[in-house]
């Protein structure tokens, strides 16, 4: 189905903006790609852990291998994974703060000065509050 | 596993009785002080009341993230499991954690989606009404029965801490704390049980901590006697800390276990009133910061639940634990009698601080989980009838199911007094993991996701896990089922999940490609929408795509 856009305002060459809107796309997508990689770090470090603990314990006998007096091996190895997850958790919230936020807040704060400035072609982008 | 189904035995003693009921009653009275004044400030704006106007900060909102995850069925039934079953116990307590990564990875997107109830979320792809009253049936299936088994647990647990655990207290306990929620869900909104919310998080914490530092005191602060402690005192010496100690298995027993934890991450990541939630933040980024402050919340919540198993256990010994509950679920309260020694001052405002926080854990998460029902009523049902409403009477509508959600699941709650209820743990969570998961994750992610999709992973889902739950061994054949005398338990798995949720991802894809293709258009702006939080323009979708 074709996009139902408005036509271009008059005034405004047609050559630069589909520059501008190639390079927001662009933009858009390496957004998109970065996050989606450090969201696929944290799974990855987090579920082979949880995986292998949990596989291990429900297959094999492996877990309940002392380590230290009546410590065993399980133990050791669940409070490692709580204790990786919250460490990851706050790294994952770390990168998106320093790395995603400020690229997102451009993104959006470019489509707000394009309305502002009554250039756009858009059909408005408030943002998502309801 | 059934939670508290007590003996007649009072761990409190007469000398710590009176100042917990009196600080029950105040506790009590507290809280009807707070829902009159709550009651004064009348919210006609549904959104308002909802989702407080989108307005809750990242540190508020984390904080009452974390308190949803302090149930009372957490707190009582975690370190209840650990200190009778040893590490088949500690490994079910990590999954409430882990579930908390499913949340942190798609709360972002769900906030910037803009919706807050299923109905809102499953209308992503499909917008009409059909998905609305799918979400809305899925909401009812998976929140009656939590408010059932939050619910006795609750009159269970009050009947034990003022010293009358007998079933006609117990029932009555049920049904003045199910009053006491209907009235709080019928009249505080998301905000209101919020601030109820913040405040359980450090009390729950700090009491936790306290019962743990004076339980490892006892073992002259090692942790290494206090571990050979809880050993030597259970009811398994030898096999305590190996795997294979969870008695609630049948046939296929690896394998079983192994299913349980997928379904339980899968299933409490996207509870109802979870999601209700995340869409309280201001932003999407707002939403992501919350999940991680309540991830660092529940990873120390849940490291004290393990230690007060262990120390409960270590301290109580087993045998007494089973004789109070034989599924050991009053070990939290046992072990705050049995740190300090008996007639101290201290040990009776450790137990009426335990009964305190019990009493606020049962109020905060039956109240979130009755709201988010009844605002799925109201919002994705009520609303969007032939008839416009107004804003009055969608809030009138949302009081009103919540009175009458609570009364159906107190009457349940009464009736099942005294029946096995792992059936419905079993039912509730499998519903969330196989009707909401799959949907959730094609919603958001895959282009060729449509309506037809949708209400077969819905309708599908939600049939699989009522048939396969029916012919479970937690219903009929096993010793802890609710019928054990009868045997038409065909079906090998304790929970649906290990079918339902494969099967509600093959459906849903089944559907969406036997479907005409939904618009490429639409999909690139929900992207654009979910990514960023704003609605596309065309310089930010290509639809060539």
């Amino acid at each position: 189905m074709p996009p139902q856009y408005p036509p271009n305002p008059p005034g405004r060459p047609s050559a630069l903006r589909d520059a501008r809107d190639a390079e927001q796309r662009t933009r858009v997508d390496h957004l998109r790609e970065a996050v989606h990689r450090a969201q696929r770090a944290f799974v990855a470090v987090n579920l082979v852990p949880f995986v292998v603990g949990i596989v291990l314990s429900c297959f094999t006998d492996v877990p309940a291998v002392a380590v230290y007096g009546k410590l065993t091996l399980g133990l050791v190895w669940g409070i490692l994974q709580c204790v990786l997850f919250v460490a990851t958790a706050w790294w994952y919230e770390n990168r998106s703060t320093r790395v995603f936020d400020p690229v997102e807040m451009s993104l959006t704060a470019r489509v707000h000065q394009t309305e502002m400035s009554g250039t756009g072609t858009g059909n408005g982008s408030p943002a998502v509050t309801r | 596993m059934d939670i508290l189904s007590s003996g007649i035995v009072d761990p409190i003693g007469s000398g710590a009785r009176r100042p917990v009921i009196f600080a029950f009653l105040i506790f009590i009275g507290l809280c009807l002080l707070w829902l009159f004044t709550l009651a004064t400030a009348e919210e006609d704006s549904p959104e308002r009341l909802y989702i407080a106007d989108r307005s809750l900060s990242p540190v508020f909102n984390g904080f009452a993230m974390a308190g949803e995850q302090i149930s009372v069925v957490t707190l009582l039934t975690v370190p209840g499991t650990i200190a009778l079953f040893g590490y088949d116990g500690f490994t079910f307590a990590l999954d409430s954690l882990i579930a908390l990564g499913v949340l942190l990875l798609l709360g972002q997107k769900m906030r910037n989606s803009g919706g807050y109830t299923l109905g809102d979320i499953f209308s992503l792809r499909a917008p009409d009404r059909a998905p609305r009253v799918a979400a809305t049936a899925v909401t009812l299936a998976i929140t009656v029965p939590i408010l059932m088994i939050q619910l006795r647990a609750a009159g269970v647990s009050a009947a034990l801490l003022i010293g009358t655990p007998t079933d006609g207290a117990e029932v009555l306990c049920t049904v003045l704390m199910g009053c006491l929620v209907a009235c709080f869900a019928a009249v505080a909104g998301l905000k209101g049980n919020s601030f109820m919310h913040v405040a359980k998080v450090p009390l729950t914490i700090g009491t936790l901590a306290a019962v743990t530092w004076l339980a490892l005191r006892k073992f002259h602060w090692d942790p290494g006697a206090l571990l050979s402690a809880a050993v030597d005192k259970s009811s398994a010496p030898n096999g305590y800390l190996r795997p294979g100690g969870w008695p609630y298995t049948a046939g296929l027993g690896s394998l079983n276990t192994f299913c349980d934890h997928i379904v339980v991450i899968l299933g409490t990541a996207v509870m109802p009133h979870l999601i209700l939630r995340v869409g309280a933040s201001r932003s999407g980024r707002a939403a992501r910061r919350s999940m991680s402050i309540a991830t660092g919340l529940v990873g120390v919540f849940i490291l004290l639940l393990i230690t007060t198993g262990f120390a409960s256990v270590a301290v109580v010994g087993a045998t007494n634990l089973t004789a109070v509950d034989p599924g050991g679920q009053a070990s939290p309260i046992l072990l705050a009698s049995e740190v300090l020694g008996d007639g101290s001052a201290g040990r009776v405002v450790l137990i009426t601080v335990m009964a305190c926080v019990v009493f606020l854990a049962v109020l905060t998460t039956v109240t979130s989980v009755t709201f988010a029902a009844s605002v799925s009523f109201a919002h994705d049902v009520f609303a969007r009838g032939r008839r416009r409403r107004t804003d009055t009477e969608e809030v009138r509508a949302l009081r009103v199911a919540a009175i009458v959600l609570c009364t159906v699941c107190l009457s349940l709650a009464a009736a099942i007094h005294r029946y096995p209820t792992e059936f419905l743990i079993a039912f509730s969570i499998s519903v969330a993991a196989s009707c909401v998961f799959p949907v959730l994750i094609y919603s958001l992610f895959w282009r060729r996701f449509n309506r037809r999709g949708l209400l077969w992973s819905v309708y599908g889902g939600l049939v699989l896990c009522t048939a396969l739950t029916a012919f479970s061994p937690i219903v009929s054949g096993t010793p802890f089922a609710l019928w054990p005398e009868a045997g038409f338990d065909w079906y090998p798995y304790q929970t649906p999940g290990l079918v339902s949720v494969p099967a509600a991802f093959v459906l849903g894809w089944l559907g969406s490609i036997t479907a005409p293709a939904a618009s490429e258009v639409g999909f690139e702006r929900m992207r654009y929408r979910i990514l960023t939080g704003r609605e596309a323009g065309p310089e930010a979708v290509d639809a060539r795509r």
